[in-house]
């Protein structure tokens, strides 16, 4: 897994790449965690490059969610590759996720109140 | 057995040495007490120096644990040996009385903890134990009518999901994998993650919600047993003239009850983003459809689909519910000519 952050118009955008399962979830929450720490309080999740979700995968994405609503902050995901969206889909995440095709249509999502 | 009693800031500390068992517990007991009601708040006890606890001794730690716990004070034990710490993990009392590895460690928690006016630690209980409370029917002191199996499959499914919000497994929507072998330090738990080890090729979480079942009613009782060693719940046998023995399991208080079914029926009812763990609970609840009774019949229809939705957010959850729908579509069919 790899993970690189980099801020945009008002928002955080954190690209998680390739695995995010029981092995790596731990370094990516620290590493979410670090960028919410750090006062964004607005993040998208560019999925384009991440292959594979596991449960522990979801629980992150869960956690860091309610995270952020407490901080009234929001979170938004992007280019989900078919594999990923499926699981996203039987689980029901794309039901409490906003979800947008790429970052370009995620950062509107931040505009419109 | 002797007891040297020193003082490091204001915790009190004990060292025990030699044997803590029926001959020994009634003056350590005395000595505990008269400690604690002598407004001795922070104690240590260094175990380093005991070789061995009986029940008796462990009898000593749970009384003096809920007298400083009345008393709004901090007990923690420190340095066990492996023998003492295994004894003392098996009685599950890791979930209610700090246990450390080390004295600085245990002096650290007691000193930096707020003795006045403490919150009450709750109880820690396992999905597996909520599960069982929330299937509780408290007027009545039986488990609910759930449908037939359905509970079996979700003790099964709640003892999965704990291990794997302890890191223990991993699951996607073909398999489910150990990732880790370290205890849990519950009994059932370790016992579930040993048996997933044991299969070297990956299986589908299906087959061991299966797997599982099959010993479920067997799993039942030690989650009882579990609850009452808790001192959630006790029991009482009451033979009635029918074939079958029925258990009560009146309540001691219904605090932990209430904790868990009030937790939902508030996340359920708001639009909050739910933990991990709730997620897991709602998810074994809808299954057996125990959440139903959380909620008044206006309630029920506006929660619907919220519950639904919270339910899916767990993939070992989605496995148990689809077991469950076919056993209440097999049922609905047989049941076909009675109509």
């Amino acid at each position: 897994m790899d993970i690189q952050s980099k801020t945009g118009n008002g928002f955080t955008s954190i690209a998680i790449k390739g695995r995010l399962d029981a092995v790596t979830a731990s370094a990516a929450e620290a590493a979410i965690n670090r960028t919410i720490d750090s006062g964004a309080s607005n993040l998208v999740l560019d999925l384009s490059g991440l292959d594979y979700v596991s449960s522990a995968g979801l629980r992150v994405l869960l956690v860091t969610a309610k995270k952020l609503s407490r901080q009234n902050g929001k979170i938004v995901l992007c280019g989900l590759q078919n594999t990923v969206r499926e699981v996203f889909t039987i689980s029901g995440f794309l039901s409490i996720f906003p979800v947008a095709a790429d970052e370009a249509e995620a950062e509107k999502s931040f505009q419109i109140k | 057995m002797t007891i040297n009693q020193r003082k490091e800031g204001d915790v009190t500390i004990l060292q025990v040495q030699g044997r803590l068992d029926a001959t020994s517990a009634p003056d350590a007991d005395k000595r505990l007490t008269a400690l604690i009601d002598g407004g001795c708040l922070r104690i240590v006890m260094d175990l380093s120096g005991l070789e061995y606890v009986s029940s008796a001794g462990l009898r000593v730690f749970l009384s003096s644990a809920k007298r400083m716990k009345q008393a709004k004070g901090k007990l923690a034990l420190a340095s066990p040996t492996p023998q003492v710490r295994q004894v003392l993990d098996m009685a599950g009392f890791s979930t209610f009385l700090p246990i450390f590895a080390t004295m600085a460690e245990a002096v650290g928690s007691c000193t930096s903890a707020e003795v006045e006016p403490a919150k009450a630690a709750p109880v820690k209980l396992t999905v597996a134990e909520e599960i069982f409370l929330l299937a509780l029917d408290n007027s009545r002191g039986v488990i609910k009518p759930v449908t037939p199996f359905a509970l079996d499959y979700a003790l099964g499914a709640a003892l999965l999901m704990e291990l794997e919000l302890c890191d223990r497994i991993d699951t996607d929507l073909e398999i489910l994998k150990v990732v880790s072998t370290a205890p849990v330090g519950d009994p059932l738990l370790d016992e579930t993650l040993l048996e997933l080890q044991q299969n070297t090729e990956a299986k589908p979480t299906s087959f061991w919600l299966e797997r599982l079942t099959i010993r479920t009613k067997h799993i039942e009782e030690r989650v009882l047993a579990q609850l009452i060693r808790k001192g959630i719940l006790k029991q009482e046998n009451r033979r009635i003239l029918w074939v079958f023995e029925i258990h009560r399991y009146p309540l001691i208080d219904d605090r932990e009850v209430k904790e868990v079914r009030a937790r939902l029926r508030e996340l359920i009812l708001g639009d909050d983003i739910p933990d991990p763990r709730d997620v897991v609970l709602i998810s074994l609840g809808n299954a057996c459809r125990l959440l139903d009774d959380l909620f008044t019949p206006e309630e029920k229809d506006r929660v619907r689909s919220r519950i639904a939705a919270l339910a899916r957010l767990d993939l070992i959850g989605d496995e148990l519910a689809k077991s469950i729908h076919e056993i209440e579509r097999s049922i609905a069919i047989t049941s076909i000519p009675n109509m």
